[in-house]
């Protein structure tokens, strides 16, 4: 008994990513972040417009995220619900906020690193970037149980270390990461959306008269 | 340990059912859900879901708010405090039952 109650818990959290859109809007996000360092790893060293974009990247990434979780709602209530039924989740734990909160302040800190930083430390943040979103990856694949995003951490890690080995300045390491992860994300989440698509065709109506 | 029977006899039989245990276990993972979610996720027919719908809000262990989605009608379900309760309650008692036979 237990035990099915456990597997209706699981596929209850499973459910925000049965449409492949949440992976779509981090997919879609991470790709911004690699337009961003690209754009970056372009601009001249030293040149105030790359010291107005290393100084604006904290509202820049907040605003993306914003936007993103919008968009995300916005098709939620256009697809999913009319198809397959709403669910509002709980609220975030203080424990959880904190731990999103930190997350989001690391990565916005990295630009300040790479303003102040040594070359050692420039040289990790590649490899520190894969870690900290494959462990968050991870986190939800454990709580989840979705294979897909157990892969997902994998590739994280590897391609932050593969990128880490090959040298390379950081702004084009961290677009190659983003945009890597990206791609790969948005391709998982297209994917998983074209088959939920297919698998839930529109319900006009939800209840009984 | 023994097993006591009146512990046993004292298993909520409102929560107990297979059908109502799927639907409080599910509202107990979420803040709140729709008709359709339960309906989909259950497997029950609209008019027997309904049934196991109002018994449980009878008992006072969910609230059914009826509102609209633009003109289509929808029916959001939240555990109460009580079904709350009442659930971890039963949960504790389904522990015993299985650690002491």
């Amino acid at each position: 008994m237990n035990d099915k109650i456990n597997h209706t818990v699981q596929r209850t959290r499973q459910y925000w990513f049965s449409d492949g859109l949440a992976e779509l809007s981090v997919g879609g996000l991470f790709i911004l972040l690699a337009v961003y360092f690209s754009i970056q790893a372009m601009l001249p060293d030293g040149s105030t417009t790359l010291i107005i974009f290393q100084l604006s990247f904290v509202f820049i990434l907040f605003g993306m995220i914003f936007i993103s979780r919008y968009i995300l709602n916005k098709f939620k209530t256009r697809i999913t619900y009319p198809r397959t039924g709403y669910i509002s989740y709980k609220k975030a734990s203080k424990k959880q906020k904190l731990l999103s909160g930190s997350f989001a302040a690391i990565i916005a800190a990295l630009p300040i690193v790479m303003f102040f930083g040594t070359s050692i430390s420039i040289n990790w943040i590649p490899i520190f970037t894969g870690l900290l979103v494959g462990i968050i990856w991870l986190i939800s694949a454990i709580r989840i149980g979705l294979l897909r995003l157990y892969l997902q951490a994998l590739l994280s890690l590897t391609l932050g270390v593969l990128i880490s080995l090959a040298n390379l300045n950081t702004y084009p390491s961290l677009a190659i990461y983003y945009g890597v992860m990206g791609i790969v994300l948005t391709l998982s989440g297209g994917i998983v959306l074209a088959k939920y698509l297919r698998q839930h065709p529109a319900v006009e109506n939800d209840s009984p008269a | 340990m023994r097993l006591n029977p009146r512990r046993v006899a004292e298993v909520d039989r409102l929560i107990h059912e297979p059908a109502r245990l799927m639907i409080i276990t599910i509202l107990s993972t979420v803040e709140s859900t729709d008709f359709l979610y339960l309906e989909r996720e259950t497997g029950l027919t609209k008019g027997n879901l309904s049934s196991h719908l109002s018994k449980l809000e009878a008992a006072d262990y969910i609230e059914i708010e009826k509102t609209y989605r633009g003109k289509i009608p929808l029916t959001i379900c939240k555990l109460s405090e009580k079904g709350e309760k009442a659930f971890l309650n039963y949960r504790d008692q389904l522990k015993y039952i299985v650690e002491n036979t």
